[in-house]
């Protein structure tokens, strides 16, 4: 989707076109053979076809001085010699040519793919995905074809001079003619490029419109359906397709005069050539068959010619994509290690001190907020939304970097430890569960090391029971939609449940889902949860009742202090904050307000 | 083929396609006309007569500047029937869709609808323009030469260049049988590209927090190197296409051919120097058509996927023959039995049960019970397989389809709201007073957050504005369902309130749209079913026991234990409530 990525970014940097071309030549290197072979065929090619209006001047005045002799069949051979060259040179040269940008392309792109996945969680907070892709994707295709841009400026580069310098020889004049030319031509492409670029810029705004439209409906197909708002759909619909068929034909329609207009300065080119012939020949300075060589030299000019003026502007075009995808590459990620310390075996101990953290400046998340917790032992955070539950956890996990103080894991430093060994030990339980589009085994082992069937079949009855999965045609090989559409979200939270048990973590951390499944799955769910906590350091970030009263501490966070801590009953007891959450928050999952919701249908009954 | 070709003829195209073809000879005759006009000249000076030359010069400026104008038209008619085609193709292909049953919806991707109603809508246009007109420029460069030299030289000199046009065709045609897999294999692998690096980084928490980067990276990389081991394959192919080599041996036996008929005196220098530039003009029509093929392939890949998708039959019958009639909402399934398309094991079995008019029933059950399944069968988003479902004693399928709907609001699990104003997506574009739509939210318990946003009823939802929270979306949801005033309520409630006071006006709200209409309710609010008029417990698509609350606490071992499980200590008192 080409209108995705056109915005400025906050990790965009300018960097000078030097740099660039600096940066991007460091690629080239690596394919140096294929370069020499461009190099030297380019070089041969340029020649050759530099030559054919010489050589076909001299074969016409030959063969109206001489009959047919041996001198004009070697001419006529050499003129087939040179044009197969030509063609061998074109071939190799076409071949190199595409090994090398494709080469490029694919590795800025592997290059850009580690920077990315090395990028902490900030960055994708800002971010949106289709941005991102869209420049590791479509703007290294630019660099690409960048390269292969410049190429052909080299080549077409050759074949000027080489055209130009026979014509020079002859008249100078003349020549004059075709140079002044590439200014000439310069100039209106870079006038022309610029209202295209407006107008394709407008193109593609009409037709982001018209796809959010399309993605906003089939997203909310159901809804159409349900209301029985087809018919209103299709003429809003009808509507600004039409809209986006009016910019675009205006922006196709002028699109569609630059090669005519090229054509044009072509035309009159070709009469001022003539007008100058007509006074040359006839004053004597150069001889009817001379004036053949320019007007076939300009024929073979003519593209080269036009190429070498339109490059600029594409070039600045080209550098635009390299300038984003360098920003990309270059972006750093805030969460750096220090050391990598690696133990033989994680305890769970976790100590934090006087922590102080914040997303973006000016709003501190926490200041100096301390928390210790016991290998084995289990807490909840409580608090209202923002209180900082959820950065705790993602502290923990290392997926952001704080500010000031210290977390320590079993007694190191979490920055000195080895990072990739770290987290192998913890475990994550995101509020919605992810899953990726591949089989129900392929989820259930992501990340930990490969599990034979038994295991797997006992991990999934652990964490809550397998049977939904025997009664799927496709059992362990059941391929799970994007983002697990074909499955509940019980379903999809008990898969993760497996993964953990079979990771079989020192820490884990969840953030419990808020959406409600259905009582007997959330029963499963909790059954599993019991499970899993067992004999492991776990941190809950708590929406369920059941889980509160379950702990063996409750953590009351308000504005990032730590207000309460204690059991859920001696929490309720002291009648503080705690108790307020729980009324605010808690209650309506119990008893009492069940079995007190008949006064809703009641009471409004009577009103 | 005969859809594309319908979709190029369509409306005012023809006037377009004639127009075109018209304008187009045009210029590439005069193309030719100017290196006979130059050839003439040279003729001329070398001769030493330069009488004719000022005539040269009007004829060469009504050929190389005129004629490119001319082409103008030729390429603004072309760029209509692109265009043309586009808006139509997406109007037909965005219709098709919204005319799908639900089943078709369930089963795609969005993504993928998404990329074939953009990228492969817009390389059919791109088969037009310019795959096409260049195909057409390239094949009128081929024959108007022929035409040329037909009229201006002997005829002999046609033979190498008909046998040059038969040899090219034969040869684009094997290159065309070799591109075209890799042309479909390259475009499916870009979507891979995409699709994989989308996936990880709307995964990128789970990659990171179990430490699998390195092999994320690694699963991306095997796609690139793949993609460029196929782009190169495709770069080698065309560069060793043999059509461009075909007009090298054309254009020296052409000078040899014309070198010797001028030894026979039968064409001057300036003679050969036009036929050799008219047969050189051949190098661009090889050009081209390496290039437009590999546009062409792409296209009709692209065809092919529009297509597959339309093609898909899956309407639900739309009965119009029976009249519109006022229904009063007694529902009834007997022995409803229901499989998912491409799925072998039913999804329903054997499901009966009645509820008359202005009660309100429950379905409980674990997820993939079926309970989703069985709702979506009353307002016919799928036809049953087997068994029947009566609404007052009729038949479902014998009501009107857009009538059955209209008696029937459905609010979904996943409340679903579009980038509009609050108003709007309350009134769903339908025309509705404000008053109408403000009571419809107060009695929704809605007002007051609406009222609360800066710019009350027309804030704008989504992306550029507000996000509501999931209450306040059930909210607006229920409001529409006030607005519909039906007669039977369908709810798919399984998303809780995180608070207390949203929860009491969620359940308020609830009470107030279920008042004096049937309603059927999937919710795992123990609150609401505790109090529904009759409650269904679904098991593996089976119906395994009905009553209400007390009844089924008495009877039911699995219902009980939805209960006991959340309240254990607290039993004692359900068990007592329960007697009394």
């Amino acid at each position: 989707m080409p209108w995705l990525g056109l915005d400025a970014e906050e990790y965009d940097r300018k960097y000078t076109d030097l740099v660039l071309l600096k940066r991007i030549w460091k690629y080239i290197p690596a394919y140096k053979k294929n370069m020499i072979a461009i190099i030297i065929t380019i070089a041969i090619n340029a020649m050759v076809v530099g030559l054919q209006p010489y050589l076909l001047t001299m074969l016409l005045g030959r063969i109206q001085a001489h009959g047919l002799d041996m001198e004009i069949v070697t001419f006529i051979a050499i003129i087939f010699l040179s044009n197969f060259i030509s063609w061998c040179c074109g071939v190799i040269n076409n071949i190199n040519n595409s090994i090398v940008s494709n080469g490029v392309v694919r590795d800025l792109r592997q290059q850009v793919a580690t920077s990315i996945f090395s990028l902490d969680m900030s960055f994708f907070d800002k971010h949106p995905a289709g941005k991102v892709i869209s420049r590791l994707n479509a703007d290294t295709q630019h660099v690409g074809e960048t390269v292969n841009l410049t190429i052909s400026f080299i080549s077409n580069f050759f074949v000027i001079t080489i055209l130009i310098i026979p014509v020079m020889l002859v008249n100078v004049y003349m020549g004059i003619i075709y140079i002044t030319l590439i200014p000439v031509i310069a100039l209106s492409i870079s006038w022309f490029r610029k209202e295209a670029r407006r107008r394709t810029l407008l193109g593609h705004q009409a037709h982001a419109t018209l796809h959010s439209f399309i993605q906003v409906h089939v997203d909310g197909i159901q809804i159409v359906k349900n209301f029985g708002l087809e018919s209103s759909i299709k003429n809003k619909f009808d509507e600004v397709n039409l809209q986006s068929y009016h910019v675009n034909v205006k922006r196709a329609l002028f699109l569609n005069i630059f090669w005519p207009m090229l054509e044009v300065i072509q035309g009159f080119l070709i009469i001022l050539i003539v007008l100058g012939g007509k006074f040359s020949v006839q004053s004597g300075l150069i001889t009817g068959t001379e004036f053949y060589l320019f007007i076939e030299s300009m024929w073979s000019l003519w593209s080269p010619l036009f190429r070498l003026a339109a490059f600029w502007p594409q070039f600045q075009v080209g550098l635009a994509a390299i300038e984003r995808v360098y920003s990309l590459l270059d972006a750093e990620s805030n969460v750096t290690q220090d050391g990598a310390v690696h133990l033989d075996a994680m305890e769970g101990r976790i100590h934090i001190k006087d922590l102080t953290f914040q997303y973006s400046p000016g709003k501190p998340v926490f200041t100096d907020l301390c928390l210790n917790v016991a290998p084995g032992e289990s807490i909840a955070l409580v608090g209202h939304t923002g209180a900082g539950k959820s950065s705790i956890a993602r502290l923990l996990l290392r997926l952001y970097e704080f500010q000031d103080g210290e977390i320590n894991i079993d007694n190191v430093n979490i920055r000195d430890v080895d990072l990739h060994w770290y987290r192998k030990q913890v475990a994550f339980i995101p509020q919605a569960p992810f899953l990726w589009s591949d089989s129900i085994r392929h989820n259930v082992n992501y990340g930990v090391v490969r599990q034979d069937d038994d295991r797997l079949w006992w991990a999934l009855e652990q964490a809550g029971g397998a049977d939904w999965i025997r009664r799927l045609d496709g059992e362990l090989e059941t391929m799970i939609r994007e983002n697990g559409k074909n499955i509940s979200m019980g379903q999809r939270q008990l898969l993760m449940f497996a993964r953990t048990l079979l990771q079989d973590p020192a820490i884990l951390i969840l953030d419990e889902a808020t959406a409600s499944v259905d009582p007997i799955t959330e029963t499963k769910i909790q059954e599993a949860l019991h499970t899993l906590m067992k004999d492991r350091t776990s941190i809950i970030i708590a929406h369920r009742l059941w889980t509160i009263k379950h702990v063996d501490r409750i953590i009351v966070l308000d504005h990032g202090k730590i207000v309460e801590e204690g059991t859920h009953d001696s929490l309720l007891d002291q009648g503080g904050e705690y108790a307020s959450l729980y009324e605010t928050y808690f209650t309506h999952q119990s008893y009492e307000f069940i079995e007190g919701a008949k006064r809703f249908l009641e009471n409004d009954e009577n009103t | 083929m005969a859809w594309l070709v319908h979709h190029i003829l369509a409306g005012k195209n023809s006037i377009y396609i004639v127009s075109w073809l018209a304008f187009q000879i045009i210029p590439t005759w005069f193309v030719s006309r100017t290196r006979l006009e130059v050839g003439n000249v040279v003729n001329d000076f070398i001769n030493g007569d330069f009488s004719g030359t000022l005539l040269s010069i009007l004829m060469i400026f009504v050929y190389a500047v005129l004629g490119p104008v001319i082409s103008i038209i030729a390429n603004f008619s072309r760029e209509m029937i692109a265009q043309n085609m586009e808006r139509d193709v997406r109007r037909e292909f965005f219709h098709a869709l919204l005319d799908k049953s639900q089943a078709f919806h369930d089963s795609q991707k969005v993504g993928d609808i998404m990329a074939r109603s953009t990228e492969d809508v817009r390389s059919l246009n791109l088969l037009i323009n310019p795959a096409l007109s260049v195909l057409m420029e390239a094949a009128l460069i081929l024959l108007i030469p022929i035409v040329v030299i037909a009229f201006n030289y002997p005829p002999s000199l046609l033979i190498l260049p008909l046998g040059f046009i038969i040899s090219f065709i034969i040869s684009i045609y094997f290159y065309y049988q070799k591109l075209s897999p890799i042309a479909k294999a390259q475009q499916r692998l870009y979507g891979n590209l995409n699709h994989h690096i989308l996936e990880e980084i709307t995964g990128m928490i789970v990659v990171k927090s179990s430490a699998r980067e390195k092999e994320a990276t690694g699963h991306y990389n095997g796609i690139a190197d793949e993609y460029r081991a196929l782009n190169i394959k495709m770069g080698k192919l065309q560069a060793k296409s043999k059509s461009v080599y075909l007009v090298l041996l054309l254009s020296t036996s052409c000078l040899v051919h014309a070198i010797l008929l001028y030894y026979n005196g039968r064409l001057t220098v300036g003679d050969i120097v036009a036929y050799y530039s008219i047969v050189l003009t051949y190098q661009q029509a090889a050009h081209f058509s390496v290039w437009a093929f590999t546009a062409v392939s792409k296209a009709s890949a692209g065809a092919d996927r529009l297509l597959d998708l339309m093609n898909k039959e899956t309407f639900i019958p739309r009965t119009t023959t029976h009249k519109r009639r006022e229904i009063s909402g007694d529902i009834e399934f007997k022995n409803v039995t229901f499989t998912y398309p491409d799925e072998t094991r039913p999804a329903l079995i054997d499901v009966s049960f009645k509820l008359n008019r202005n009660e309100t029933l429950a379905i409980v059950g674990m997820t993939g019970s079926g309970k989703s399944t069985l709702i979506k069968l009353i307002s016919r988003l799928h036809d049953v397989d087997g068994g029947i479902i009566t609404i007052d004693g009729v038949d479902i399928t014998r009501y009107d389809l857009d009538a059955l709907r209209q008696h029937i609001s459905v609010i979904e699990q996943d409340i679903f709201l579009f980038p509009d104003t609050i108003a709007r997506n309350i009134s769903l574009g339908r025309d509705y007073p404000m008053e109408g739509i403000k009571h419809a939210a107060v009695t929704a318990q809605a007002n007051d957050f609406i009222q609360q946003l800066p710019m009350g009823y027309d804030t704008e939802i989504g992306d550029k504005g507000i996000q509501l929270s999931g209450g306040e979306r059930q909210r607006i949801a229920i409001a529409r369902a006030f607005l519909s005033d039906p007669r039977i309520l369908v709810l798919d409630d399984s998303t809780s309130a995180i608070d207390a006071v949203t929860e009491e006006k969620i359940q308020r709200a609830i009470a107030n749209v279920q008042k004096h209409r049937t309603t059927i309710l999937i919710t795992h609010r123990l609150s609401q079913v505790r109090w529904a008029d009759a409650i269904i417990l679904l098991q593996g698509g089976r119906v395994t026991a009905t009553g209400t609350h007390e009844e089924l606490m008495a009877k039911s071992r699995v219902y009980r234990n939805i209960f006991m499980s959340r309240f254990e200590g607290e039993l004692d008192d359900v068990d007592t409530s329960g007697d009394a």
